[in-house]
């Protein structure tokens, strides 16, 4: 077998996951014929104002690119959304600007607009409820738009926040698991100032949350939920610009004949312009993106690739659920080898794929896994 | 990843090689440069790579040119 496709991918690339349902041996983004598809959200402004619209209207099923008014808007539904951006962006939306822009997509560009670096690695995913919030680290790709089906199935009364990496909230990258998870405990203390906490993560997200717990144990803090979805301990990413192109056209358009023969082009630069062509026709991407943003999103998977493969969890002891989607134990050790001191984690099994288990059709059984893990005091 | 000497059967999963599904478009490139075939579009579908005999199954009929 050429090395190429040999490599061991115990943290399995999670930005491949969509947040829609996606038939397991489908090609879920190639030649669609039918009606115009939803298109998710693909960063965190999208994803945030999607939660906004979805709360304000609700309506499921919404896409960034429906018109406001196709979904059920009204004019007062537009002055509670504007009302609830400026809240959670800090921002100023002339309610004739929302209504020009009529798109989660256009608004999403308008806040874009003369962005700085976001101040915190905190996405607030859905606000309010009662119950004590839960924090959901980052995978590879440093983004957190696929806990949004799962956010959903935990309801309206759990609080959910994402944790996404600083180089896509716009600052420098964190070259560390340490690194990472000192910045995003310290961000989360800003939402919930004192523990317990609850925090999740799914794939590479799981080693940082990990981490996270660690640090706040050390900091006299507990973590009263620590919950790893299809995490590794130990990680041996492909650390080369060329996987991580070929496998981003590969989420782009699944598995198909396009996708190998992008993996057959010549140099980095053409695979990116084609992946670029790609991602805006499949709308994978806001329409301002380039080859640039291409580059970006390749440097941020390498960064978080390579601090994951030198990372060594520390023993932990707290309570730890570990939610595992593999019909094929990896040994006699049900934990993975995750370093639980004194048998502190449990084991549950999904029969969803690592892809898949995010998806929509999937979250509300990750959901019943969680929740009696979750606690129903703030 | 089985060990290095490990007698790999027909039945043998391909996942449990290593071969993940997202490594299979590269799979895919490899077994084309190494049996000078191309492999229609039609059979690019992760259920025709579940075992070592679906792969050798599907390269000889691209090889015998009664494959799409």
């Amino acid at each position: 077998m050429n090395d190429s496709v040999a490599p061991d991918l115990r943290t399995v690339p999670d930005e491949l996951v969509t947040t829609a349902a996606v038939p397991r041996h489908s090609r879920p983004y190639a030649r669609s014929t039918g009606p115009p598809r939803r298109v998710n959200p693909r960063d965190a402004v999208e994803l945030q104002l999607l939660q906004i619209w979805r709360d304000v209207l609700g309506v499921d099923g919404i896409g960034v690119t429906d018109d406001f008014f196709d979904v059920g808007g009204s004019s007062v539904y537009a002055l509670v959304i504007v009302g609830l951006i400026r809240q959670r962006f800090r921002r100023r939306l002339a309610l004739d600007v929302f209504f020009s822009a009529g798109t989660i997509e256009a608004l999403a560009g308008l806040l874009r607009g003369g962005r700085r670096a976001a101040r915190t690695c905190v996405v607030p995913i859905k606000v309010g409820g009662p119950r004590r919030p839960l924090f959901a680290v980052h995978t590879l790709a440093g983004t957190v738009m696929h806990y949004a089906p799962l956010a959903n199935a935990l309801g309206t009364d759990q609080p959910f926040y994402g944790l996404q990496a600083t180089g896509i909230a716009g600052g420098a990258l964190q070259r560390t698991v340490r690194a990472m998870a000192r910045r995003y405990v310290s961000d989360m203390r800003a939402v919930q100032a004192e523990g317990p906490y609850q925090v999740c993560g799914y794939s590479a997200g799981g080693a940082i949350a990990w981490e996270m717990a660690c640090q706040l144990a050390e900091a006299g803090q507990p973590t009263s939920a620590l919950i790893l979805i299809d995490a590794h301990p130990y990680s041996e990413l492909p650390l080369d610009d060329s996987y991580w192109i070929d496998l981003l056209a590969h989420r782009f358009l699944g598995f198909c004949r396009e996708a190998v023969d992008i993996a057959r082009l010549p140099t980095d630069e053409v695979r990116i312009a084609s992946l670029v062509e790609i991602a805006h026709r499949v709308c994978r991407v806001p329409p301002d993106y380039g080859p640039d943003e291409v580059r970006r999103i390749v440097r941020q998977h390498m960064s978080i690739a390579e601090a994951l493969n030198v990372y060594r969890p520390r023993p932990y002891r707290g309570p730890a659920l570990l939610i595992r989607t593999d019909a094929h134990p990896d040994g006699p050790d049900e934990t993975r080898g995750w370093p639980a001191v004194d048998g502190g984690m449990r084991v549950v099994r999904s029969g969803a794929d690592h892809f898949n288990v995010m998806g929509e059709t999937q979250a509300p059984l990750i959901a019943d896994a969680m929740r009696p893990h979750l606690h129903t005091e703030p | 990843m089985p060990a290095v000497g490990t007698a790999i059967s027909p039945s043998a999963s391909l996942q449990d090689l290593g071969v993940h599904y997202y490594l299979l478009f590269r799979f895919v490139r490899e077994l084309e440069n190494e049996f000078q075939i191309r492999i229609g579009d039609a059979d690019l579908d992760y259920s025709r790579f579940d075992t070592v005999g679906d792969v050798a199954r599907l390269v000889r009929s691209y090889e015998r040119g009664d494959a799409h």
